[in-house]
């Protein structure tokens, strides 16, 4: 397998709001071609501001501190602001989180899912129709011919999200990044959706990284899954050692905050607290102020990411030390 | 738990203008909140559920139907009245931090509802807000802060807090945990549960969580393009929902499945849901209901006793039954 996005070390801060904030602190991933990436977190754990970052997306006054985002031997970070929109919506085809932010209003819809095949002169007008016409009927969405000539606000939540993946897709791109593209949407549309994006990646082969807070999603259609906390992966997981041996004590209280469908009321496992926002960078582990199981040394070192399997890796003193006493 | 009915809703129905049609909101629903019982209420966006929370505490006018709480109808009543059931019919929102007022602290905040009763003296209103506080999870350290000091979950729990100051019979919960992390949820969830059996409160429980609905309600009802089209018991809901939406809807929760090999086909309900200005005719779900009949493109099915407290709108359950 190739990797086809590399992301070492990287840190992003946000110097200028009153008390400076570090939001991604030393954040290292992979993700191999043809792979479901999902990323999951509490809010603030910094799963958007890293993706942005590597896409040089981000805006305002943050700022990237140092590291390395590798994409077909260039490092993204780095690379000229032409040359990312050769990459952006060609080689990267991007899905936002937010349903308002991804359409232009004042658009029609026809003319946003022709724009990437014509912006980077893939084919001529017509080719460019047909194909934005048959990518909506892929998608699921009813009567393409007449919803060509729509504007955003005509359609229906699921059916504006539906035509955001279209745009996302119209190039051909080898990888996908999707921040929570279904969150906004009911759960019978949710599913809907899903269900056609992940057949129009895999007939395309595509890679795709997904952020989501719902480890229902995640755990559905993913391949791996990484844990991010504190801008900082707590742990790194293919999907059976996820959904079986997860080991890191905040993934284990994500999945027991889990609410169960039982219909009727039992305790509900909490991590107490909420999501911290980092005002310096922390020295130790990230999620020590919660954690259950914190000792000493988590207050000062920085826990390394051990590996447990061959697709399995966390970071916690915890589960470093068990290894050390069973090896 | 009591089974003595708290809030009686009767044949109610609201219309809004939208340029020259008229879309309707909330169509015909009658439902009852028995004291002290959690009453969740789900449905996609816009099928009217928060209309149907307003309507509910007098918020907003019926075009039809009634609404009584404690007997006492809220759509007659006079203003004085009216304001008199208010401090028993309470309602917390989803967005806590626009719902607060920014510029004075937590304590005044709480205090507000109290002020404009007229309850109680300055001395003793404090000490009531330091009750109040320890009640919802929080400290009477947590007074003086401002709301933009406190946590998405520590401003949920202020509203909840100030919406508890005149000791309410019902709240009204409309997507509180929606801007909520999922353990915050869940702390939510539990302070919930515990003031229903200790403080007797009744809720009416406004989610697209259908995991956080089945866990606290003990009736749940299901909204579809402002009907009510089906209510029963959470169990009996639960183990036969007896209409084709309660089940789709229920069936498109996405639970962690044992492994992937484990997991189950993404099941889909063909179609987007209608515009409420394209209400379709007959049930309002024949136009993604795998179930369709002749019948259910022209007549409307009405919401029949299908079980015992359970209650459906649906021609193939009739037709069964
Ligand atoms: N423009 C900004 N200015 C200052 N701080 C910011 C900005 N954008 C993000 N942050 C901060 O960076 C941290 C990480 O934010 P990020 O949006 O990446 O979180 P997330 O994991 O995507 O959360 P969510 O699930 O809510 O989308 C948070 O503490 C956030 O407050
Ligand atoms: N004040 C209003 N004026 C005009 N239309 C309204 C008003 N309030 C609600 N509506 C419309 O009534 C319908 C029902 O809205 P309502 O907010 O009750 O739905 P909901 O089930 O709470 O949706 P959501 O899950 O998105 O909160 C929608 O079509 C909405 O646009
Ligand atoms: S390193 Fe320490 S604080 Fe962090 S998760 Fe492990 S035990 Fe908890
Ligand atoms: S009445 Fe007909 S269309 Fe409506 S839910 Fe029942 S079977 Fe489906
Ligand atoms: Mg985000
Ligand atoms: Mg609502």
């Amino acid at each position: 397998m190739s990797t086809v996005l590399k992301i070492e070390d990287l840190a992003v801060s946000f110097p200028s709001t009153d008390k400076r904030i570090f939001a991604v602190n030393g954040l290292s991933l992979e993700v191999e071609r043809g792979e479901w990436l999902g990323v999951v977190g509490e809010s603030g754990s910094g799963k958007s501001v890293s993706l942005l970052a590597c896409l040089q997306l981000l805006t305002g006054d943050a700022h990237i501190d140092r590291g390395r985002a590798w994409f077909e031997g260039k490092d993204l970070l780095r690379v000229k602001r032409k040359a990312m929109r050769t990459i952006l919506g060609r080689k990267i085809g991007m899905v936002f989180q937010n349903l308002a932010n991804g359409l232009d209003p004042a658009m029609r819809i026809g003319a946003q899912v022709m724009e990437p095949m014509l912006a980077h002169a893939l084919c001529n007008k017509p080719e460019a129709r047909r194909r934005a016409l048959s990518l909506l009927a892929e998608l699921g969405l009813s009567d393409p011919e007449r919803q060509f000539e729509r504007y955003p606000f005509e359609l229906s939540g699921g059916m504006r999200q539906r035509v955001m993946i279209a745009v996302a897709l119209a190039a051909e791109p080898e990888l996908l990044i999707a921040d929570e593209p279904t969150t906004a949407l009911d759960t019978t549309v949710q599913v809907q959706v899903l269900s056609v994006l992940q057949a129009a990646c895999r007939k395309r082969q595509m890679t795709v990284i997904m952020v989501t807070h719902d480890l229902g999603v995640a755990t559905n259609v993913c391949d791996r899954v990484v844990v991010m906390y504190g801008g900082q992966v707590m742990e790194n997981a293919e999907i059976d050692a996820f959904i079986q041996r997860s080991v890191h004590p905040y993934t284990q209280g994500l999945k027991g905050s889990m609410i169960p469908i039982t219909g009727s009321s039992g305790t509900l496992q909490q991590i107490q607290g909420s999501a911290a926002i980092f005002h310096q960078v922390p020295v130790g582990c990230p999620f020590a102020a919660r954690c259950p199981h914190a000792f000493e040394r988590c207050q000062t070192e920085r826990p390394k990411l051990v590996r447990l399997g061959a697709e399995h890796e966390a970071a916690c003193h915890l589960v470093d030390q068990e290894c050390a006493n069973v090896g | 738990m009591s089974d003595r009915p708290f809030l009686q809703i009767q044949q109610i129905s609201k219309s809004f203008a939208l340029g020259k049609a008229r879309i309707d909101a909330v169509r015909a629903v009658s439902m009852t909140i028995a004291e002290g019982e959690t009453f969740g209420l789900v449905g996609e966006s816009g099928s009217g559920k928060s209309t149907l929370g307003r309507l509910a505490i007098g918020l907003m006018k019926p075009d039809a139907g009634s609404v009584r709480a404690s007997g006492v109808d809220l759509v007659t009543a006079s203003p004085a009245k009216l304001r008199e059931m208010r401090k028993s019919l309470q309602i917390v929102f989803q967005d806590a931090q626009s719902a607060l007022n920014g510029r004075v602290s937590v304590a005044s905040n709480i205090m507000e509802p109290l002020v404009i009763h007229n309850q109680g003296t300055p001395s003793e209103r404090l000490r009531r807000i330091g009750g109040l506080l320890e009640r919802v999870g929080l400290t009477a350290a947590h007074g003086p802060a401002m709301p933009d000091e406190l946590s998405g979950g520590q401003l949920q729990r202020v509203m909840i807090a100030r919406a508890l100051a005149l000791g309410p019979k019902l709240l009204v919960c409309d997507e509180i945990l929606s801007a909520l992390d999922l353990s915050v949820q869940a702390q939510v969830l539990s302070l919930l549960e515990d003031l229903r059996l200790t403080e007797h409160l009744a809720y009416l429980f406004i989610s697209h969580n259908l995991s956080a609905v089945s866990y606290l309600s003990q009736v749940i009802g299901v909204m579809y393009l402002g009907e009510l089209v089906e209510w029963a018991p959470t169990k009996s809901l639960l183990e036969k929902p007896g209409h084709p939406y309660t089940k789709a809807l229920f069936d498109s929760i996405l639970d962690v499945p044992e492994s992937k090999a484990a997991r189950k086909p993404l099941t889909i309900l063909p179609g987007d849901i209608p515009s409420v200005i394209d209400r379709p005719k007959g049930c309002p779900f024949h136009t993604r209901c795998p179930l369709t009949m002749d019948i259910c493109r022209t007549v409307p099915p009405q919401l029949v006793q299908v079980g015992e407290h359970h209650h459906a709108a649906c021609h193939a359950i009739h037709a069964a039954g």
